[in-house]
């Protein structure tokens, strides 16, 4: 064990459909997730969807029922394999921090290391967390944001083929969170690590991973980069789980969908009756019309209206700058903005021929 | 292999009521003769009068202590908070032998009230007599969870009930009382529990319980001391079983930092705090005094009779030793015999293990005196090897075990259940093995509350008094036998100094494993 743990260096994450139950019920549905050497993938999520399953799994502290888990060239859990959590050489940080509270800091990120190199590594590793010079407090003395970053030290002291990390910043007021959020991405570029980033907040999955990775109902629904996720939702989930987004019913006809805020173009041409997505800062608001502003919130540098245009729930618009309409004024809303994702018609693969609206 | 060592520990927790039910049905008539008996009905009707009565005042008493501690600007709060707890350190016999020693010719009131012309004062014995000891000893059962909770209870729940009209008294009744029930009831089953199964203070007042009648009876008329054994147990058992079901609803707000709400008590606050003192004076105060005035005046007597603790110190020092010896076998043995219950229970949330700690639990409630009588019958007539542990120290350590088993077992889940799962998670996935963690993480973290544990063990077995009279080879003298014999011979210096060291001794623990592990519940400025 301590020739590996001085060998270091990130090695991919696979994961092959993998299933898993907590008490008898199924909380993982076949569930395939690769995280590319060096790389972070954040893992995101309503809250109870499986990501703490899927990542405990990966860990070794779940058995799954089936699948695979594979950490560079080593299977680690399959059906004729499991090594358990001790001998994986992964490294995880806990929604709380989890140290031990009768060791010292130091004591605390030596842990997994072999006594010989204990005590350079243990000052380099706080060194890299900001916290040099804490070595020899007690948890207790620490603020709650310290006792996160010596989380993070002790799991990255032994040099681990892989970080996971368990939405390790959610027991954080805002602005340390986001301080820490800057801190860890600097910190994990910086050693190149393999890193799996659980998280139910967008924001935080957008900023940190190099790809994300949506799970819905045990499953990964998409993994792509942030970007290219948020315009191009592969489902209807998906969608709605990013960004707050209005579902807008459309009659599509190839690379255009009729809606109540007229013709929306459609980055996947299909036909029929579908769910537009359309995202609120997509919807421009002009001064008189049939749709009524039913309310406005302001928050500074922008704003959204909440704008009643037909039977359906209100479609909600986004604004930079102070609001320019009040409630109960008639405006008009349109679509402005680059083709996006709408589900539920039949895939278009005609000739463009075949719709005259394109 | 597991299973198999948390079933042994059930089984022999469940031993002594097995064998009480075993030996009453395996003779039904007899049985059903002896339940037939008037005198068993006397006796049961008398053991639930006198616990219901002391229950009822216990209740009355330390709600109230605990709500002027917790609620109102009383002078010296924080001293009082320690002091009402205090009572606890004295055990049944030693208050009731203080009671009686107060009273005896040539006491100390005696001396007090001649000068007011009051010749010989009566001899107290009897129901009165009894419940106002067991009220005055155990009221604290009562005022620590009370106290406890109304500490937890956020002060805008009463603030917001006086900002919608209600009045102090409304919102007394309405909003504190209720939150409160779960707590007092709960408090007021464990003094019922005592009550009912105290043997010291009814033997040397004199009122005929359940506990008084098996003591004399277990000797010529076994078959009678069995079914009262029985029906005492089932009593027990069954207020246990009520207890634990009402501890159970008790919902706990967890919000940290509660401000405390402070009602200023006025013009009332001298009357308040005069009858919070004598509450003190009565409990605490009274019988240490009467017991350092027979103590004081043993020793000015100095060596007038021989065989005397005055006379002889190492009389003391032998049962203080032996004390000792019993006490820390006991601790040891019930942590070790505990622990993987404990584990099973806490951890793995195994149905089994909640089997096994009921039991457990249930040997809680048996009168110590109960399983005495079990265990020595038991030796007596068991075949082969285990008639040898008849009048031996093992049985009696035994006894000690089963019967405070529970004590150590609470403490143990509870530090079992503080060390968090993520701790072992996080030395799992740093490459702890099992040896490992368990000598790292695991057994440094829960130490503490298992010592704990073990200390209640010790001081209530230190305490003990009738399952020592039954099982104490012949010989060996313990503190509490000591006190016995001496306050039954009517050596009243002798009891009394063998009483205030034990009383010392057990005030130290309490202090220790008690008091200041409750500190934070009853106040943040103690």
């Amino acid at each position: 064990m301590s020739q590996e743990a001085h060998a270091g260096g990130a090695e991919p994450i696979a994961v092959t459909s993998l299933s898993a139950s907590l008490g008898g019920r199924a909380v993982l549905r076949g569930v395939d997730l690769s995280v590319p050497a060096g790389s972070v993938v954040t893992l995101l999520g309503p809250s109870g969807c499986g990501k703490t399953t899927l990542l405990r799994c990966v860990a070794g502290l779940l058995r799954p029922d089936s699948g695979e888990v594979r950490i560079g060239d080593r299977p680690l859990s399959g059906p004729r394999t499991w090594v358990p959590p001790e001998r994986r050489r992964v490294g995880m940080v806990f929604q709380e921090p989890a140290l031990f509270p009768h060791m010292t800091v130091a004591a605390n990120v030596g842990y997994g290391l072999p006594r010989s190199a204990r005590r350079a590594r243990v000052e380099e590793t706080l060194r890299l967390v900001g916290l040099d010079g804490f070595g020899r407090r007690l948890p207790e003395q620490l603020s709650g944001g310290q006792q996160q970053r010596v989380a993070l030290a002790r799991a990255l002291a032994p040099r681990p083929a892989a970080l996971l990390l368990d939405e390790p910043f959610s027991a954080l007021d805002a602005p340390l969170r986001a301080q820490l959020r800057r801190e860890v991405r600097a910190a994990l570029a910086h050693i190149g690590a393999t890193a799996l980033f659980v998280t139910h907040d967008q924001e935080e999955a957008f900023l940190l991973g190099d790809a994300v990775a949506v799970m819905h109902e045990g499953a990964i629904a998409q993994q792509a980069p942030p970007a290219e996720l948020y315009r191009r939702p592969a489902t209807g989930e998906v969608a709605r789980f990013l960004g707050d987004p209005n579902v807008v019913l459309g009659i599509a006809a190839g690379a255009v969908a009729e809606t109540p805020l007229g013709a929306v173009p459609l980055a996947s041409p299909q036909r029929g009756p579908v769910d537009v997505v359309v995202r609120p800062e997509q919807v421009l608001l002009q001064d008189g019309g049939g749709a009524i502003v039913e309310s406005v919130e302001y928050f500074g540098h922008d704003c959204v209206y909440l704008v009643r245009a037909w039977g359906g729930p209100p479609i909600r618009a986004r604004e930079l700058g102070a609001p320019r309409f009040s409630p109960g004024d008639g405006v008009t809303l349109h679509f402005d903005g680059a083709p996006t994702a709408a589900f539920g018609g039949i895939p278009d693969i005609s000739d463009p021929a075949l719709h005259p609206s394109a | 292999m597991r299973h198999a060592l948390v079933l042994m520990v059930a089984a022999l927790f469940a031993a002594p009521f097995v064998y009480l039910l075993g030996r009453n049905l395996g003779e039904p008539g007899q049985f059903i003769a002896s339940l037939a008996d008037a005198g068993l009905a006397g006796s049961l009707g008398r053991t639930l009068l006198l616990g219901a009565t002391v229950a009822a005042g216990a209740t009355v008493i330390g709600t109230a202590a605990a709500w002027v501690v917790a609620r109102t600007d009383v002078p010296a709060r924080t001293a009082l908070a320690v002091l009402l707890a205090l009572p606890l350190v004295i055990p049944s016999f030693i208050g009731a032998f203080a009671l009686i020693a107060a009273f005896a010719t040539g006491g100390l009131l005696e001396r007090l009230l001649a000068p007011l012309g009051v010749g010989s004062l009566p001899s107290v014995q009897g129901f009165w007599a009894a419940a106002a000891v067991l009220v005055l000893l155990t009221y604290p059962f009562v005022y620590l969870p009370v106290a406890a909770r109304l500490r937890g209870l956020p002060a805008d729940l009463e603030e917001s009930s006086r900002t919608l009209g209600a009045g102090a008294a409304a919102t007394f009744g309405r909003v504190v009382l209720p939150q409160l029930r779960a707590s007092m009831i709960a408090g007021a089953l464990l003094v019922f529990l005592y009550t009912i199964s105290d043997f010291g203070a009814v033997q040397l007042l004199r009122y005929d319980t359940m506990t008084r009648s098996i003591y004399a009876d277990r000797l010529f008329d076994t078959t009678s001391s069995f079914a009262l054994g029985l029906v005492l147990a089932t009593v027990a058992l069954a207020a246990v079983a009520v207890e634990r079901r009402v501890a159970r609803r008790e919902r706990r707000d967890t919000r940290r930092e509660v401000r405390p709400l402070v009602v200023r008590l006025g013009r009332c606050r001298a009357a308040v705090a005069t009858a919070t003192w004598a509450l003190v004076a009565l409990a605490l105060a009274a019988p240490v005094a009467v017991l350092g005035w027979w103590a004081a005046r043993g020793l000015s007597e100095g060596r007038a009779r021989t065989g005397s603790a005055i006379a002889d110190p190492s009389s003391l020092a032998g049962p203080a030793a032996n004390t000792a010896l019993v006490s820390v076998a006991a601790a040891v043995v019930a942590v070790a015999v505990v622990l993987p219950v404990a584990y099973a229970s806490a951890r793995r949330r195994e149905r089994l293990a909640d089997a096994a700690n009921g039991v457990i639990v249930g040997g809680f409630a048996l009168p110590g005196l109960v399983i005495a009588l079990a265990l020595v019958f038991w030796a007596l007539e068991a075949p082969g090897p285990a008639a040898a542990l008849y009048q031996t120290l093992p049985l009696l350590v035994l006894a000690y075990v089963l019967n405070f088993g529970a004590l150590s077992l609470g403490s143990a889940q509870v530090a079992v259940r503080g060390v968090p799962g993520s701790l072992d998670d996080a030395a799992r996935t740093l490459g702890a093995g099992r040896l490992r963690r368990l000598v790292t993480v695991e057994a440094p973290l829960i130490a503490p509350g298992v010592a704990a544990g073990a200390g209640l063990v010790l001081l209530s077995a230190m305490k003990e008094l009738p399952a020592t009279l039954l099982l104490a080879p012949p010989g060996f003298t313990t503190l509490a036998t000591r006190v016995w014999s001496a306050s039954e011979d009517s050596f009243f210096a002798d009891a009394s100094i063998a009483a205030l060291l034990l009383i010392s001794l057990s005030a130290v623990l309490t202090w220790a494993l008690v008091i200041r592990p409750a500190r934070s519940m009853l106040g943040s400025d103690l």
